[in-house]
């Protein structure tokens, strides 16, 4: 996980100032430039923004971090998502409360739009007492075994070698299958980070934030998966932990990726265009696309980062990252895909 | 085409589905007793192979039945309604408790087998001991006993 880019936006709050110092932090131990939006035209004059990200940039630099800024007349939410998609950007960094009049205990309307349009990873800051943010020491991360969620502990653990933070996993669910999950997590983990596991029963979000609370943990991470489409409305879990976690939570980009999001050794299904590509990059960086329907009964295969295989989900079927199958009932293989990178 | 080639097409398709699902009852029976995870693997995948040919029986045994059906003009009968309502009832009923129960006997078996310790032996074998395949061969036999006294008695 590399940060190269953070896009942070701002309306000169108090509120956006505690967001303001989390991304610093961020972008500080990351070596990542951040990009300062302020958007003018709703409730904030050209004068107040323009105003607003000269302070947060002056700050930044005090820091020693990298800064650019921008203004932008739009909704605010639409300007942080717009500037985020044309910078490449890596992360976005808002507040829960989000800029202007926001509900109490409630995520505010610019952070809520954000966290379910991003095109890369959101960071949500908990601006709930404004307090002076701490580094981030400990972090927890839920997983459920899934590839999607595979890649959120991937990523967590990344973060955390950036951060120097420890970091706990959780599954919630069946106790045998916990086991060897966060047994495989631990095992997989990239890096050095300290790492403890936690076993739970009952209802993801809810043992989720309980233990989040319990433990004192600095930042929640969690996979965007359930993000977006109609699955927002039956309140997937990535989606109630933003809203009811009390602490930040760092929503990973692990469904809706693109080519370029695939790092070196891993793989994953990706969108290009209308359509979606089961892609793997090896250690060399070379990309190996295939068919996503398994040849048996055109189920969509998961990406197995451990074996580097392609599993269906339905009846077992195994393929090779390039697409070879290795294991039935499936008989052909999966076929190439003609994707092109510049 | 006469009702009697649809009739063999769905008894075909009768067929071909009680020998296909019989394979898959058979592994699951024969898993109780296994302790050795790669055996149960291997139990499994010997289930899953015979997928393919229970899914293509089942299309072959509605299809040949429906139209059989409407042959002898016998959807004006309750017999052949409530035969087909038990069919996808026990289907529908069937694939979450076998698929849910057996998925995680493949998990387990399959992390044991690449040397995982989360898993003890006696825990493996309190999953095995399931009482799971018992209840999918009794939903199974009794639901097919049931539609077969319905298609031979057509009571009402």
């Amino acid at each position: 996980m590399s940060y190269r880019t953070i896009v942070f936006g701002t309306d000169g709050s108090d509120t956006a100032a505690v967001a303001q110092a989390a991304a610093f932090g961020l972008a500080s131990r990351a070596d990542a430039e951040v990009v300062i939006v302020s958007a003018f035209g709703g409730t904030l004059a050209r004068d107040a923004a323009e105003a607003a990200v000269a302070a947060a940039a002056s700050l930044a630099e005090q820091r020693g971090v990298k800064v650019r800024t921008l203004v932008v007349e739009a909704p605010a939410a639409e300007a942080i998502l717009h500037v985020a998609s044309t910078e490449d950007a890596g992360a976005i960094v808002v507040g829960s409360r989000g800029m202007g009049p926001a509900r109490r205990l409630h995520l505010g309307d610019v952070p809520d739009r954000v966290a379910h349009g991003a095109p890369c990873d959101v960071l949500i800051v908990d601006t709930s007492d404004e307090r002076k943010p701490a580094p981030i020491r400990t972090m927890l991360v839920g997983t459920d075994g899934s590839p999607t969620a595979t890649e959120a502990t991937r990523k967590a653990f990344e973060l955390a070698e950036i951060l120097r933070a420890a970091v706990t996993v959780i599954y919630v669910g069946d106790p045998m299958v916990g086991a060897i999950v966060l047994e495989q997590a631990i095992k997989d983990r990239p890096g050095e980070a300290r790492a403890e596991t936690l076993l739970e029963q009952g209802d993801p979000a809810d043992r989720i934030r309980e233990a989040a609370a319990r433990t004192g943990v600095d930042l929640i991470v969690v996979g965007n998966k359930g993000m977006a489409g109609a699955r927002r409305f039956l309140g997937s879990v990535p989606d109630r932990v933003a809203h009811e976690a009390p602490t930040d939570v760092l929503i990973v980009k692990t469904v809706g990726r693109a080519l370029e999001d695939l790092a070196p050794g891993h793989g994953g299904i990706v969108t290009i265009g209308s359509r979606t590509v089961a892609g793997y990059r090896d250690e060399q960086g070379v990309l190996h696309a295939v068919s996503p329907r398994c040849t048996h009964m055109g189920c969509t295969v998961d990406w197995n980062d451990r074996e580097k295989t392609w599993d269906c989900p339905c009846h077992g079927s195994r393929y090779r990252w390039d697409g070879a199958v290795t294991h039935g009932p499936a008989k052909r293989d999966l076929a190439p895909e003609d994707v092109s990178e510049s | 085409m006469t009702f009697l080639w649809w009739k063999f097409i769905h008894l075909a398709g009768v067929f071909g589905f009680l020998l296909s699902h019989g394979i898959s009852a058979g592994a699951s029976l024969r898993l109780r007793r296994e302790r050795d995870p790669a055996r149960v693997l291997a139990l499994a995948d010997l289930s899953q192979a015979s997928i393919t040919w229970l899914y293509g029986s089942m299309v072959g045994l509605l299809a040949g039945g429906v139209i059989a059906g409407f042959k002898i003009h016998a959807w004006g009968q309750g017999w052949i309604w409530v035969s087909l309502a038990v069919f996808l009832a026990v289907t529908a009923s069937m694939y979450p408790l076998a698929s849910n129960y057996y998925r995680k006997v493949r998990f387990v078996a399959k992390a044991m087998a690449d040397g995982s310790t989360a898993v003890s032996q006696e825990q493996f074998a309190s999953l095995l001991r399931s009482s799971r395949p018992f209840i999918l061969a009794g939903l199974g036999f009794g639901s097919l006993g049931f539609i077969l006294y319905l298609m031979v008695l057509k009571p009402f």
